[in-house]
C-alpha cells in the first residue's frame, strides 16, 4: 500500500508550511484528503436529511405553522448545527477522557502542569468540523431573508448564547467523561447525551409537557438551540435568559467536585 | 463450525461484562426515541392521520422501531484498522473464514443486545396498552426472516466498506454517508410512505430491508403485495453482498502489505 503522505504535494512538506499545519492538524486532513471528501459530504447529507425531515412534518394544513412558521425552523436547524460544528471542532478530544481512565493512560496527564482537562479537550482540534459549519451558513442566510428586521444588540445576544450553548455541551460531555474516574466505563452515558443533542434544532413548545421538560431544564439540550433564537427575535424571559448561565455556573461546580474527588479513586494501568 | 460457536459465545460473555453500561445503554437508547414519539404526538395532537399513519401506527413504529435498533449489526473498527496497522496477520494466518468469524462474532453480542432489549421493551408496550398496535402470531414469526435477512445485509455491505481500507487508508468518510443514507432510505427517519415521490423505489433498495419491512410486518401489512415482495427482493441483495464482501476480502489480500511483520 502506498504511504498516504507520499501523495502530499511537495509544497506541503517544506518545512515552514509543515511546522504551520501540523499543530493545526491540518497536515492530516491533507494526506487523508479523500476520506475528508466523504465525509464532507456525508455531513452534508446529513444536513439534507434534517430539512427533509422537518419539511415533510410540515404538511400544508399542520398545526406546526401556526406555532412555529417554517423560517423560524430553519433559523432552529442551522443554529444548532452551528452550535454543533463549534462544539466538534474545539472539544471531541474530551470523549478520550473516559478511555484515557478505562485503560489507566491518565498518568502522563496528571504529571502535567495544566490541567489534563483541559489538554484533552483542546488536543484534537477537528477542523473537518468547520466544514460541517459552513453547511449551516447557507440555511441561517435563507432564514435570515424571510426574518423581521434584527437589531445588532439582539443578533449579539444570539451569538453570545450559542456560545454559552455551546459551553452547556461542553460541559456536559466533561461531566460524563469525569464519571469514568468512578464508573470506568461510560459509552453508554456519552451516547445518551449525543443521541439527545439533535433535540436543540426541534420548537420548545413541543417539549413543554410531561416528562420531556426534563430536556428544558434537567438536560437543558431543547434550550441549546432555541434560547439564542428567542434572543435574536426579542423574546426571551428574564428567568429564560438566566437559567442557561446559571446552568452554566452549576456544571462547574459539579465537575470541579467530580475531578477533585474522582481524581484519588483513579487506579493508573501502567504504574 | 465449533469454532464459530465458541467466539460468538465469548462476545455473549464479553457484551455481559460490563453490565452497567450495558443495561443503561439500552435504557437510554429508549430515551431519544421516546422524545420523537413525543414530537410525533405532538405534530399528531388534533387527531389527522400522516401518508395514511395514525397517531397509534406512529408510536408503534418508532417503539419497534426503537427495538430493531438493537439488531443492527455494525462490523467492528478492528476490521479496518487490522487491514491498516497490520493486526489484521495474525487472523490472516489463521485456520479462519473471515467474514463467518466477524459475523458470528457479531451474532453473540447482537444476540444479548436484543434479547435484553426486548426485556426492557415488552413492559413499556404493555404499559402502553391500546395506544401501540398488537401483532399476531403469523405476523411475529414473518417477522424472523425479515430480520435474518436485514442482518444479513447490513453486516454484508458495512463489511464491502471496510474492505476498502485495503486500498485506501480511511473508509470513516464512506460509512458516515452509508449510515446517513440508510437512516433515510431504511425508514428509520420516518416511514418511507412519507417520501410519496421516491417510496415506491425506496421499498425495493436494500435498505428497507433493515428497517421498514419488518415494521410493515409488525403493522400488519405482511398481506400487502409490496412488503413480501419487497422481502424476497431483500433476500437477492443479501447474497449478492456477501459474494461481493468475500470477493473483496479475496482481492484485497493480495494487496495486504501487513505493516508491522
Amino acid at each position: 500500500m502506498q504511504d498516504p503522505a507520499s501523495r502530499l504535494h511537495p509544497v506541503f512538506l517544506h518545512g515552514r508550511i509543515a511546522k504551520a499545519l501540523v499543530p493545526l492538524g491540518i497536515e492530516r486532513w491533507l494526506v487523508h484528503r479523500g476520506n475528508v471528501a466523504w465525509t464532507a459530504i456525508a455531513s452534508g447529507a446529513e444536513l439534507l436529511v434534517v430539512l427533509l425531515f422537518f419539511h415533510v412534518i410540515y404538511l400544508p394544513d399542520s398545526r406546526l405553522h401556526e406555532l412555529w412558521p417554517w423560517g423560524r425552523q430553519l433559523w432552529l436547524i442551522g443554529s444548532a448545527n452551528l452550535l454543533n460544528s463549534i462544539y466538534r471542532f474545539l472539544f471531541k478530544g474530551l470523549k478520550t477522557f473516559g478511555k484515557l481512565v478505562e485503560r489507566g493512560e491518565l498518568d502522563v496527564l496528571l504529571s502535567q502542569p495544566n490541567h489534563p482537562v483541559v489538554r484533552i479537550a483542546l488536543s484534537q482540534v477537528d477542523p473537518s468540523a468547520l466544514l460541517s459549519g459552513i453547511y449551516s451558513l447557507p440555511i441561517l442566510l435563507v432564514a435570515w431573508k424571510h426574518s423581521p428586521p434584527l437589531s445588532a444588540p439582539s443578533v449579539a445576544a444570539y451569538l453570545i448564547y450559542i456560545a454559552i450553548g455551546v459551553l452547556i455541551r461542553h460541559s456536559l460531555t466533561l461531566a460524563v467523561g469525569l464519571f469514568s474516574l468512578r464508573l470506568v466505563r461510560v459509552d453508554a452515558v456519552h451516547y445518551v447525551v449525543d443521541s439527545l443533542m439533535p433535540f436543540a434544532r426541534y420548537p420548545l413548545e413541543s417539549f413543554s409537557r410531561g416528562p420531556w421538560v426534563l430536556l428544558k431544564y434537567v438536560l437543558p439540550v431543547v434550550l441549546l438551540g432555541n434560547v439564542p433564537l428567542l434572543a435574536l427575535f426579542g423574546e426571551l424571559s428574564v428567568l429564560m435568559g438566566l437559567y442557561p448561565v446559571v446552568f452554566l455556573g452549576g456544571m462547574h461546580l459539579v465537575n470541579s467536585w467530580l475531578w477533585r474527588t474522582g481524581a484519588r479513586l483513579y487506579a493508573s494501568g501502567g504504574g | 463450525m465449533r469454532k464459530y460457536v465458541v467466539s460468538s459465545l465469548l462476545e455473549v460473555q464479553a457484551a455481559m461484562q460490563f453490565r452497567l453500561n450495558f443495561f443503561l445503554s439500552i435504557v437510554v437508547d429508549l430515551v431519544p426515541n421516546l422524545a420523537i414519539i413525543a414530537f410525533w404526538m405532538f405534530v399528531t395532537a388534533d387527531g389527522s392521520d400522516l401518508h395514511g399513519y395514525s397517531s397509534r401506527d406512529l408510536v408503534t413504529y418508532y417503539l419497534i422501531g426503537a427495538l430493531l435498533a438493537n439488531w443492527s449489526p455494525s462490523v467492528w473498527w478492528e476490521v479496518s484498522e487490522g487491514i491498516r496497522d497490520g493486526s489484521a496477520s495474525r487472523l490472516i494466518v489463521s485456520p479462519l473464514d473471515y467474514f463467518t468469524y466477524y459475523i458470528t462474532r457479531q451474532l453473540g453480542s447482537q444476540l444479548v443486545l436484543f434479547g435484553m432489549s426486548l426485556c426492557v421493551m415488552l413492559p413499556v408496550l404493555v404499559v402502553l396498552g391500546d395506544l401501540v398496535v398488537r401483532p399476531t402470531v403469523a405476523h411475529l414469526v414473518l417477522m424472523v426472516p425479515a430480520l435474518a435477512v436485514g442482518f444479513l445485509i447490513r453486516y454484508a455491505m458495512q463489511f464491502c466498506i471496510h474492505m476498502l481500507a485495503f486500498w485506501y487508508h480511511h473508509i470513516e468518510g464512506l460509512l458516515s454517508l452509508l449510515r446517513v443514507v440508510e437512516s433515510v432510505l431504511s425508514g428509520a427517519l420516518m416511514p418511507l410512505e412519507f417520501l410519496p415521490a421516491y417510496s415506491g423505489i425506496a421499498r425495493y433498495l436494500p435498505f428497507a430491508v433493515l428497517r421498514y419491512v419488518p415494521l410493515q410486518i409488525y403493522l400488519g401489512e405482511a398481506e400487502r403485495g409490496p412488503t413480501l415482495s419487497a422481502l424476497l427482493v431483500g433476500v437477492g441483495y443479501a447474497i449478492v453482498f456477501v459474494v461481493v464482501a468475500r470477493a473483496l476480502w479475496k482481492r484485497g489480500v493480495k494487496h495486504y502489505a501487513g505493516p508491522g511483520i
